[in-house]
Parts: structure tokens; C-alpha cells; sequence
């Protein structure tokens, strides 16, 4: 069958978005089975895990993906079974399942470099599956070609009778009709409407009319009854040969075509006729439609591999009405600048009051915008913490630990960039709480704890910023064997007097793990100053709580979005900076008597009994000294201080932060730029960037 | 006056996949990602025809068919249901609920051409 428009579409162009919803159905797979791992079986769950499969099979055929297409049929096939009761979960049905997802994150991983092959392990696993509380094996599709060609055009009767409700499921005969046209040429066509009742007692919604038709075609007769594909069931449907040895019904059939007024006991008898040859007609269909998708799978796949894209650009999924609301707010806008317009073209003084209204309702708008623009960005941070369970879960099957993992807050929103950046800390973190915190089930025991012990990941808002902790009921940091670690590697000195959260703090150091045996789990090379360094390039800050015998808890503290910084304005000269509030421990007016010069090393300020190392932002940005009595900024980052000097602090404010190497180039100790209220433009400094400079040219010194 | 078609499934992918190849086709696509916002679009127009998945979140396609039916804008609409399989029971329940045919997945754009050109008058 020839088709009139035949788009030539590239379906490489859908790869991306195909692949991010595969992830998601991934991530959901996984979080369905450890709750069906944990013994819950709300028919809910079932239903969404089943789902999740189901879709990822769907589309990855239609896009190609021949390999997730086949194994998702089989996870889907073992998961249907669990739906409908007829496959109990034992665990290690479960461990097949929980392999399966790893495979499928593979295949998804692999897809994005086009359509992929499966192992033999997975075509294992999957036929395992497939078999899996299977009452008898499962019978491989047949594939039958059930035309043969033909020898030229030939001569078809056609008796067409359908249900009464055909207009209510949207068919029209008529277009059935314009189809078998479409195969060659009609003729007597006759249509029959004994059947049609008086006006009064007619139901114009039902269909009451049969025709009987006449078709010259070289179609076969499987493609003749193609046109009546989506109407079988419900028709009865008459196609037989008139020029050829068929069945004896076929005289009876043959007055209908002839007579206008159509004997209706002819037209029983074709219907029943119909009837009887149904089923091989649906049989035969059956097979035509197996055979016509498998052609059209491996069609795809042709079309598909050699364009399949391997970039995958970051996208971001949006509710429509997110998108509508900004739409109506950027409409308010304008109608808020035309009324400051109107104002201004007619302006007398005593219109001022007016124009501040239309200013300020302008204002308020562009708040609003503002804040819905940056929701945009924002991702609850469940969407990161459902991937954890099976993180938890694996380091406890390893160590032989029973662990559970309680989420809290998984609504709260974040960056979305910020929620990427914190994957791997947290998985470090996480793996560090089971594998080092959690006590083994004998000491628990030996304890009198509960022999599960309990890893909690919360997130909440705070004061405009995001708080995430992570904690366990273990056994709680060995503040002893930390000092004599630290002082071992020469970050303490023997008996040096220092509180136990200057100790905690040690174990972010560089090159500090204080098991004993590295572990397998927790090791991984990663240690706790790449856990902070991370959370310290999101703009974060990470700190330790830890009571022997309870437990430990790492708070970490995010801004809710990269793009736009909680920062305090210091003056410098005529010049505005802006520093990083969350890098902000303190800050004090020099004076003489904190103030000390050291001989060739710069100079230090002394806070509470400390030096610190005195950086003057005057040299850094190469502007002539300031105030000698100005403000001294204690700034952190990475666990050391410095002083930094400016002349004034002119406040807090929230600022957009631009990116400076897109307009000029990339500046040593310059975070960014941002353009104040005024219209000026100052330099965001980079207090990782200026600890480096400070600490490089002074020496800390013990008080 | 060009072709309208509603698009209802949970999947973007396939969602974008049926609307850039009707629109190549001439059709001017509606899309709605389940059964109730779907009907909530048949109160503002009137598709000349209606694709829609099965299997999805908050409202299925057949309860979505079955609804569509006792609206004006779609009683007569041709309603083709999407399925990864056609058998005597899936179309049983498509045509109880009023679809007009179905589409097996997977599929080419071809093929879903020449269905929608198929219901379509």
C-alpha cells in the first residue's frame, strides 16, 4: 500500500528526551523495588513499577532501541505476573530484578551512542525473567507470510454490515468504502436500508445501512480485509472471489449485488457466512500484523543507527503552567511599562505620585518574574534522594548490616545544577554512614540498639539557603583516634588544647581516612575533603556533629541556586565588591592592637589568641591602599581563614551573578560580576581564590 | 483550514515523536499528558482526531475514551488508542469503550500515517 505523504521523520531528534524519561522510569523502577523488597505490596506500587516497564518498552521500540525494547518486555512480562498474583516475590526473584535495573541503566547509558546489543548474561537474565513464574514456556512468535502474489487483478464481492454503534466509536462506512477504492475499482455498489426504521422511532446516531460492493483489485484478500481492520469484531464482513472456485455461499451472496431491493434472507445468510469465516480472518490478520511490526522494527533500526546523536544536551522539564504563569506575568510587564510610558509622555510634577505607583507595580512584577524564572531551575530534592535506597542497600548487603534509610523533606526544592553537584557527596556520605557509622548487628545488640540502624537523609529550608543532613544512630566519631591520626600527620601538635569540633573538623583534611583497613566500600579514593570541596564549589558549607555511642550527623548548608548569591557589598576606595555572605565568619575594624607586620611574610591579625593571615583586596585588585583603619572580613573556605581589609561593609544584598569570562576573560580571585541597583557593575570575589593568595604570602603563626 | 489532532500520552518522547509527524503531515497537534487534561482540552476544541496512549498516570486511556464519548466535541471523533499489544481482549475493551482502532507499538511515522489516514474522513 502506497501512502500519499510519507514524511521522511528523523527520529534521532526525539533520542534526548527519549533517554532523560527512560532515566526517569529507571530511577522509579529502582525506588519500586526496594519498597517491593521490603515486603510492601500496595497494588499501587505494583501497578507504578509495572508502568515504569511498560513505558520504556513502549517507546524504545518506536525509537529504535531494539535492545531496552527486548529486555524491558521481558522485565515487564515477569512484572505483569507479580501485577496480576501469579508470581510470588521471593528474594531471589527480587535479585534478578534489582540486576535487571542495572542492565537497563546500561542499556539506557549505551543508548545515547545509539541502539546497543545485549550481552549474553542479559539475554540470560532475561529469558530467566520471561520464564519466571511461567505456567508453560513461553511460545516464540510465529512469523508467517500469509499473502502469496498475485496473479493479476480479480474480480471481489463484498457484503458489509456494520454494528449499530459504528458512528459512536467515530468509524464512518464511508470511509471504509473510500479505502477499498483506494485498492482498485468499485462498482455496484448497493446500499440496503430495509433496516432503517420509521423517522419517529429513529435513533440518528445508530447506523442501519449494509452495501454490498463490487472490487476489480490486485490486492490479496488478507489486504482487501485490511481495510476492514479496525472494524472485524464488530461487522460482519463478506469478501469473497467472483472468479474463482470459492464457497457455495457465494450464490446466495450474489443476488445482493444484483437486486436493488435486496432479498433480506440473502443478507441473513451473508451474515451469518461472515460470522463463520471470522476467526480465520482474525487469524490471519493476527499473523499479518506480527510480521508487518517486525518488519517495521528492524526498519527503524536501519534508519536509526547510523544517526544516532551522542551529544545529549541538558534539558529541564517544565509544568505547563509554570510556563503559562510566566507567559501572564510578562504580560503584566507590559502593561505595566505602558502605564509608566503613558505617565511620562503626559508628565506634570503633580503626576509624580502616579508614576511611583506604575513604577512600583513594575517592580513588583519583576519580582515576581524573577522568582518564578529562578523556580524554574528548582527540582524537589526527592528526585536525588531515591536513588540513595539502593545505595544504602547495597553497602549493607555488603557489610552484612541491617540498615534501613528514612528520607525527610524530599519536597524541598533546589537548583537544579545544585541537587547534580551534590550527588556524589552525598553518596559518599552515605556509604561512610553504613559502612563506618552503623555499628555491626552484634554490637548493637551488645548495646541494647535497635539491630537495624537507621541512616535519616532530611532536607529543609532555612533562612533562604537549603539544610541537608545526614545522619546515623551509630556508634559516633573516635574523637581519640582522630586527634592521634591528625597529630600523626602533623595537623595537630601533641596535646595541642583544641575543642572537639576543631578535632571533627580534621577528618576533612586532606589525606585523612581514620579506618584503619581502608574499606572496599567507602574508600573508593574519595575521601572527606572531596566531599567538602564539592559542597564548597556549590557555594555550601559542611559541618560535623557526632555524640559517642548516638551517632554522627553532617549538616550541609546550600544556596537554593547557583545563579543568584546571597553577597555583602564592601566598599574599597570608590569601588563596590561583593563577597560570597556565606563565606563570612566575622568582622572587626583594624586596629593597632590586633594588627602585626611579619618581617617578610606579609602581615597577620590576631582574633581571639589566632593569626590569621592579613590580605589586603587592595593589592589583590591592584588599587592603591586603602584606609588603615578599615574593616577586617574573616572569610573561610576548604576549613582555613583569613583576614581580608576593606575600607567598609555597605551591606547585604542578594545579586545575579555574570559570568565574566563570557563578556571579558577569566580573572584570578574573581568569582563573577554583578550590576548593582545604581547601574554599576562590581566584581564578585572569590574567597577560595583569596585564601590561596593570602595564605601563599603569609605564614600562619600559632599565637 | 488545516487538521486538528489531540495527542494524549504520559511519555514526552512519544508525545513529540506523533506531534512533529502530524504537523509534517499538515495537522495542527493538541497535547495533553493524561486522560483528564485531555478532557479538559475537548471543552475548548474539537480534534478531527484523537490519539491516545493507554497505560498513564492520574486518568487511563480507556476510562479517557469512555469519557471523550459523552462529550460533543468527540462523540463521533475517530479515537485511535495506542498499545504494545492487539489482542482479542485489548480491542474487546478499545471498542466497548468507543475507540475507533488502534495503533501497535512500536511503530514507524509511516505507519501511523496511514492509520490516522485510514479514520480519518
Amino acid at each position: 500500500m502506497s501512502d500519499p505523504f510519507r514524511p521522511s521523520v528523523d527520529l534521532s531528534q526525539f533520542t534526548g528526551v527519549f533517554l532523560e524519561e527512560a532515566r526517569e522510569h529507571h530511577e522509579a523502577l529502582e525506588a519500586g523495588l526496594l519498597r517491593l523488597e521490603r515486603g510492601d505490596r500496595d497494588p499501587d506500587l505494583l501497578n507504578t513499577i509495572f508502568r515504569a516497564a511498560h513505558s520504556i518498552k513502549g517507546a524504545s521500540g518506536t525509537f529504535g532501541f531494539r535492545a531496552i525494547m527486548q529486555f524491558t518486555h521481558a522485565l515487564e512480562t515477569a512484572l505483569d505476573r507479580v501485577r496480576g498474583g501469579t508470581l510470588a516475590v521471593s528474594p531471589e526473584f527480587t535479585a534478578d530484578l534489582f540486576r535487571a535495573v542495572d542492565v537497563l541503566n546500561r542499556l539506557i547509558d549505551a543508548a545515547s551512542n545509539g541502539d546497543t546489543e545485549l550481552t549474553t548474561d542479559e539475554v540470560m537474565l532475561a529469558q530467566a525473567l520471561e520464564r519466571a513464574g511461567a505456567g508453560q514456556p513461553i511460545a516464540t512468535p510465529i512469523i508467517a507470510v500469509t499473502d502469496t502474489a498475485p496473479a493479476g487483478p480479480r474480480r471481489w464481492q463484498l457484503a458489509l454490515a456494520p454494528s449499530a454503534d459504528l458512528f459512536r466509536c467515530g468509524s464512518d462506512p464511508l470511509l471504509l468504502l473510500r479505502d477499498l477504492g483506494d485498492l482498485g475499482e468499485l462498482s455496484n455498489v448497493v446500499v440496503n436500508a430495509t433496516a432503517v426504521p420509521a423517522l419517529e422511532t429513529l435513533d440518528p446516531e445508530s447506523c442501519f445501512l449494509t452495501w454490498s460492493v463490487e472490487l476489480l483489485t490486485e490486492a490479496p484478500e488478507a489486504e482487501i480485509r485490511g481495510t476492514f481492520l479496525f472494524v472485524e469484531d464488530s461487522c460482519s464482513i463478506e469478501v469473497t472471489a467472483l472468479d474463482a472456485p470459492v464457497l457455495i455461499l457465494d450464490e446466495a451472496a450474489a443476488p445482493v449485488a444484483q437486486s436493488a431491493d435486496v432479498p433480506t434472507e440473502a443478507t441473513t445468510a451473508t451474515a451469518r457466512a461472515a460470522t463463520a469465516r471470522a476467526d480465520t480472518a482474525r487469524a490471519d490478520t493476527a499473523r499479518a500484523d506480527t510480521a508487518r511490526a517486525d518488519t517495521a522494527r528492524a526498519d527503524t533500526a536501519r534508519a536509526d543507527a547510523p544517526r544516532a546523536r551522542t551529544t545529549e544536551s541538558a534539558t529541564i522539564r517544565v509544568a505547563t503552567e509554570k510556563v503559562d504563569a510566566l507567559v501572564n506575568l510578562v504580560g503584566e510587564l507590559i502593561i505595566g511599562q505602558a502605564m509608566v510610558a503613558s505617565v511620562i509622555d503626559r508628565f506634570t510634577p503633580d503626576r509624580m505620585e502616579d508614576l511611583r505607583e506604575a513604577a512600583s507595580a513594575l517592580d513588583r512584577h519583576l519580582r515576581d518574574l524573577q522568582e518564578r524564572v529562578l523556580a524554574i531551575r528548582m527540582l524537589p530534592i526527592g528526585s536525588l534522594f531515591s536513588r540513595f535506597e539502593r545505595v544504602v542497600r547495597d553497602v549493607g548487603a555488603a557489610t552484612g548490616k541491617k540498615v534501613q534509610l528514612v528520607s525527610v523533606g524530599e519536597d524541598t526544592e533546589l537548583d537544579k545544577s545544585v541537587i547534580e553537584g551534590l550527588a556524589d557527596p552525598l553518596t559518599h556520605l552515605l556509604r561512610n554512614a553504613v559502612d563506618h557509622g552503623i555499628e555491626t548487628t552484634e554490637t548493637r545488640i551488645a548495646r541494647g540498639k535497635p539491630e537495624t540502624g537507621t541512616v535519616t537523609l532530611a532536607a529543609q529550608h532555612e533562612a533562604g539557603s537549603v539544610l541537608v543532613e545526614i545522619s546515623d544512630d551509630g556508634g559516633g566519631l573516635n574523637l581519640d583516634r582522630i586527634r592521634a591520626k591528625g597529630e600523626s600527620l602533623g595537623l595537630l601538635r601533641p596535646n595541642e588544647p583544641v575543642s572537639d569540633e576543631q578535632i571533627r573538623a580534621l577528618i576533612f583534611a586532606p589525606g585523612f581516612s581514620t579506618a584503619s583497613a581502608v574499606s572496599d566500600l567507602s574508600g573508593r579514593g574519595v575521601g572527606m575533603d572531596v566531599v567538602r570541596r564539592n559542597v564548597e564549589s556549590l557555594n555550601g558549607s559542611i559541618s560535623i556533629d557526632s555524640r559517642p555511642g548516638a551517632g554522627t550527623t553532617f549538616r550541609i548548608r546550600l544556596p537554593l541556586t547557583l545563579a543568584i548569591l546571597d553577597g555583602m557589598q564592601l566598599q574599597l576606595g570608590s569601588q563596590v565588591y561583593v563577597l560570597p555572605l556565606l563565606s563570612i565568619v566575622e568582622s572587626f575594624r583594624l586596629t593597632p592592637e590586633v594588627h602585626r607586620p611579619v618581617l617578610g611574610r606579609g602581615e597577620v591579625v590576631l582574633v581571639r589568641g589566632a593569626t590569621l593571615p592579613l590580605v589586603r583586596l587592595s593589592a589583590i585588585v591592584g588599587q592603591p591602599a586603602g584606609r588603615e583603619d578599615g574593616i577586617v572580613v574573616v572569610v573561610e573556605h576548604g576549613g582555613r581563614q583569613v583576614g581580608l581589609l576593606v575600607d567598609d561593609l555597605l551591606g547585604e544584598q542578594q545579586v545575579v551573578v555574570k559570568n565574566l569570562e563570557a563578556h571579558y576573560r577569566r580573572v584570578e580571585g574573581i568569582l563573577g560580576a554583578t550590576i548593582l541597583g545604581d547601574g554599576h557593575v562590581a566584581l564578585i570575589l572569590d574567597t577560595d581564590a583569596l585564601i590561596r593568595i593570602g595564605t601563599a604570602s603569609t605564614t600562619e603563626l600559632a599565637a | 483550514m488545516p487538521r486538528t489532532a489531540l495527542i494524549v500520552d504520559d511519555s514526552t518522547s512519544m508525545r513529540q515523536m506523533i506531534a512533529h509527524t502530524l504537523t509534517t503531515a499538515g495537522y495542527t497537534v493538541t497535547q495533553a499528558a493524561n486522560g483528564q487534561d485531555a478532557l479538559a482540552s475537548l471543552s475548548k476544541s474539537r480534534p478531527d482526531v484523537i490519539i491516545t496512549d493507554l497505560n498513564m498516570p492520574v486518568m487511563d486511556g480507556l476510562t479517557f475514551i469512555k469519557n471523550a464519548r459523552k462529550l460533543p466535541a468527540a462523540k463521533f471523533t475517530p479515537i485511535l488508542m495506542l498499545t504494545t499489544e492487539a489482542g482479542a481482549d485489548r480491542k474487546a475493551e478499545g471498542r466497548a469503550a468507543g475507540a475507533t482502532g488502534w495503533i501497535v507499538k512500536p511503530f514507524h511515522p509511516d505507519q501511523l500515517l496511514q492509520v490516522v489516514a485510514k479514520v480519518v474522513p
